[in-house]
């Protein structure tokens, strides 16, 4: 009886979140398919009949086409960036003899403590040297950059929970260390390294300071930025700004949803210890 | 050889890092002490930017309301977080199901976050309009984001909305990792709930949770993107925080000089704590 009660009063403590959590979308996702005068006389309610032309006028009118392209071009790139440059160097800085070993581990936590912020200023001078400012590889550098120390740290726990009598097994089996990391240790690192992917992506796709800053004409502008100045442009449609909002964010909800099994499995194993 | 070319497997990311984001600013030292506006040639002003700095009152306002956030951001997630991962290791069933809804804004983007908000935070259509129809007629007409006392709590709500979850997944990562014989071994030396959860799980999760207060303190300097996107600072500087103002200051008052200067400040102030924290977490306070 008593642990039946308190079963009970945790379900209600969890489910009372869980709709401060998911009700906000949930009014963006229905307020999509009202009509603007609808909303307008009431945020929460449902379509009397859903106006599917939101999506195709939204569509349109924020040249979202386009958009996407640049949000998926760019996201790829910096995950695949970041990953790619990471595994290896965890996997040297767990498992390998390198020269400077303490030097790069020092180097990459204190990386942490550099506020992004700060170099925002002198990037943007030297960038514009360089004519990176409003292009593609311009930011996604940056990016790449920026995430690099948490991802870093980030699999290096992973790494130096891996025992390492496994890789030793594999060398007495005759594997070289480079063939040591690819058949044994990235296998095992699947769901970490899906975890990153997905961390960096998300981030990218929803980056907002330095892709703002750095890509000013619309033709390069990610979804997100495109959803900031088309609510500028359009603030008075509310329709409108729910629909664009559901464009933007469904991508990324549905890549969190497919892989969040792994995704959090990721997070479990990883972990942060500083 | 075979040394060196282990070590070469760290160079791109570590190359990319160091010129990206260290050296760049490595040239605030630099910077800080001119008088520039980002397009021509900066001029040497010695200390003027560090003098006007102290006497900033906007700035010293900013600091001031960085500072709120900060503690918001150090307790209300943290607790939350914790408290919410706790109940949920004790959910076995529909545990992903939470975990997952808990997560999910998360991966809204803030732009969404804050527009969505500021349509709720709106006077004449959200939650506002609400209260007015349950009969609260005194928050009837009450603009969470046009008022100078709320606007600060309004626009920390919804980023804390996006940002719990997140830490709450951590929390449950670190509780799970937590060894199972030392609970037994308390039990057995008949510790009750409480005296476990103090003496066994936090000292347990205290790594995860020095962590989380590093990116915490840290974060606080670097929040931007709501602010920016649902009040710009306003009204009236209520909602200025440390990283608005020095963008309003580099991109639109083309102060770049001094946005250095103010730049660097945060930055040293960052690495300071954050050593000061890591000397505290080496010298084993979590035990």
């Amino acid at each position: 009886m008593k642990s039946a009660l308190s079963n009970l009063s945790r379900h209600v403590v969890l489910g009372m979140l869980a709709i401060v959590q998911i009700a906000p979308i949930a009014v963006m996702v229905i307020n999509s398919l009202r009509s603007d005068t609808e909303i307008k006389a009431g945020l929460i309610g449902w379509p009397s009949a859903p106006v599917w032309d939101n999506y195709a006028a939204a569509w349109v009118k924020g040249q979202y086409g386009s958009a996407f392209v640049n949000s998926i071009l760019i996201g790829i790139l910096v995950s695949l960036l970041v990953v790619a440059c990471n595994a290896m160097a965890s996997y040297a800085m767990t498992k390998l003899n390198i020269y400077g070993h303490h030097f790069f581990t020092a180097y990459f936590i204190s990386a942490l403590a550099i506020p992004s912020f700060a170099i925002m200023v002198p990037l943007y001078f030297v960038f514009q040297k360089l004519g990176l400012v409003n292009t593609h590889a311009g930011i996604v550098i940056i990016l790449a950059a920026l995430n690099i120390p948490f991802t870093l740290l980030f699999l290096r726990a992973f790494f130096l929970g891996i025992p390492k009598e496994l890789e030793e097994a594999a060398k007495i089996d005759g594997c070289s260390e480079f063939r040591a990391f690819t058949s044994i240790l990235l296998p095992l690192a699947k769901p970490i390294v899906s975890t990153v992917i997905l961390i960096v992506f998300v981030a990218t796709w929803n980056e907002f300071l330095f892709s703002n800053t750095f890509l000013q004409s619309d033709a390069l502008r990610t979804v997100s930025l495109r959803f900031y100045h088309f609510q500028g442009k359009y603030s008075s449609n509310l329709a409108y700004i729910f629909t664009a909002g559901c464009m933007t964010l469904a991508p990324i909800a549905a890549l969190f949803l497919g892989l969040q099994r792994s995704f959090i499995d990721g997070m479990m194993q990883g972990g942060l210890k500083g | 050889m075979k040394k060196l070319r282990s070590t070469l497997f760290v160079l791109p990311s570590f190359a990319l890092h160091f010129f990206i984001v260290t050296l760049p600013a490595c040239t605030l030292f630099y910077y800080s002490f001119t008088d520039w506006n980002g397009l021509g040639r900066p001029v040497f002003n010695a200390l003027d930017n560090w003098t006007r700095m102290l006497k900033d009152a906007s700035f010293h306002q900013a600091i001031g309301n960085t500072l709120v956030w900060m503690l918001l951001f150090l307790t209300v997630p943290l607790l939350l977080g914790l408290f919410v991962a706790l109940l949920l290791t004790q959910t076995k069933r529909s545990q992903m199901a939470y975990r997952t809804i808990f997560f999910m804004p998360y991966v809204v983007p803030a732009v969404i976050a804050g527009k969505l908000f500021l349509v709720f935070y709106n006077p004449f259509l959200g939650i506002a309009q609400w209260f007015d129809r349950i009969g609260l007629h005194a928050l009837g007409g009450i603009s969470f984001i046009g008022n100078e006392k709320l606007a600060l709590y309004a626009v920390a709500f919804v980023d804390n909305w996006h940002w719990w979850g997140f830490v709450m997944v951590l929390m449950l990562a670190a509780l799970h990792q937590v060894d199972a014989t030392l609970h037994e071994a308390a039990i057995l030396d008949g510790a009750g709930r409480i005296r476990r959860f103090a003496s066994v799980t936090i000292p347990q999760i205290m790594p995860t949770i020095m962590t989380l207060i590093m990116f915490t303190i840290i974060g606080s300097f670097l929040t931007f993107d709501y602010v920016w996107i649902m009040t710009q600072g306003g009204p009236a500087g209520a909602t200025e925080i440390a990283a608005t103002y020095i963008y309003k200051q580099s991109f639109l008052k083309l102060e770049t000089g001094y946005a250095s200067s103010l730049s660097l400040a945060i930055g040293l102030s960052c690495v300071a704590v954050y050593l000061a924290l890591r000397v505290l977490q080496k010298r084993g306070v979590e035990v």
